[in-house]
């Protein structure tokens, strides 16, 4: 009996046993386990050298020590990799989609009273009140620009406010802003609402607007015509 | 970092020599500590600054493997160490490891 043991013991299956136990797979299986981490963790390079401090006797014990730490410490690391991943993903495709269809809202304060052009040739809009409102508390930025009526045309921001800072905002101004004849106002809503599930179009899901009061004045006539108006949501390319 | 045996036996295994570096698998045999709870604790004092790592230079490594990464206690380490060793001294759920202290 103690013969037939000797020989189980000292047999070819036993001895590649030996092998793929002590030899073969803890190394194997570390490398595999190691891929749990990140691929910037350097407890990935650091167990695989480790391994080779480890005696033989103990190395497949160690490397299943090695899964426990991998599953408790790599998994969380490799999910939150793939989370700020899958977030920064997300954010670069609602930036894109942002920017594909930035909700640019003209303001043809310019052209609505154009209806009226005898009454508007050569006056001067004085905007007194400007009421802004967000109901449904979308995110982005609300811009108002006047571009001026030169060949450059070029933009001044009068106002910029966070959407995110209000869902109603008004402003009552003791001195009026002026327009001159010809200058365009432009109110401008970047929305950067997350994407709306389903395929609705982002435009449904941002609902800013803005309403303003004012008049017009005529530096020839003393009398000046009220203007009062909501501004509606345009898309602009 | 929560006050547990394991980190006093880690605490007590870095000051035994607190200048020289320390390898993972080393202080784990050194500190009786299983490195399924060692890496992740070293991975904490690493946050709070309490060690810095490194890596084994390749040119004086004789065998043919990788280079090892290596800790170091820092200053603020040793303070913070020292300190729950000091703690540990006087709580009786580390009575067991009084024998160690000396």
């Amino acid at each position: 009996m103690r013969a037939d043991l000797l020989e189980t013991v000292a047999s070819w299956p036993s001895l590649l046993l030996v092998v793929v136990v002590f030899g073969f797979a803890p190394g194997f299986c570390l490398r595999l386990i190691v891929l749990i981490y990140p691929r910037s963790d350097p407890r990935r390079t650091e167990l695989i050298a480790e391994l080779y401090a480890v005696p033989r006797i103990e190395r497949p014990l160690w490397v299943a020590e090695q899964l426990e730490v991998a599953l408790f410490e790599g998994l969380p690391r490799r999910l939150s990799a793939a989370l700020r991943w899958f977030a920064r993903w997300r954010r670069a495709r609602v930036q894109a989609a942002v920017l594909g269809a930035v909700l640019m809202v003209v303001l043809p304060l310019a052209d609505r009273i154009a209806g009226r052009t005898d009454q508007v040739a050569g006056r001067t809009l004085a905007i007194s009140d400007l009421v802004l409102q967000n109901p449904s508390g979308d995110s982005g930025m609300h811009v108002m620009r006047v571009a001026g009526q030169g060949e450059d045309q070029q933009e001044t921001v009068l106002l910029e406010v966070g959407l995110d800072n209000f869902l109603d905002l008004d402003y009552h101004f003791f001195e009026p802003l002026r327009f001159k004849p010809g200058e365009k106002i432009m109110l401008a809503v970047n929305c950067q609402n997350p994407p709306p599930p389903g395929d609705r179009d982002e435009a449904e899901n941002c609902r800013p607007s803005a309403s303003f009061s004012g008049y017009l004045e005529d530096p020839a006539l003393t009398t000046s015509l009220r203007v009062a108006g909501s501004i509606p949501l345009t898309t602009e390319p | 970092m929560r006050k547990t045996h394991a980190l006093v036996q880690v605490a007590m295994a870095l000051l035994d020599n607190p200048a020289e570096r320390h390898w993972g698998y080393e202080l784990s045999k050194r500190s009786g500590v299983r490195s399924g709870v060692l890496y992740p604790m070293l991975t904490r004092m690493l946050d709070e600054g309490w060690l810095t790592d490194g890596w084994e230079d390749p040119t004086t490594i004789r065998e043919k493997r990788p280079p090892r990464r290596y800790y170091q206690l820092t200053d603020k380490g040793c303070l913070a160490l020292g300190a729950v060793l000091q703690e540990a001294r006087n709580d009786a759920r580390f009575a067991d490891l009084r024998w160690r202290f000396a």
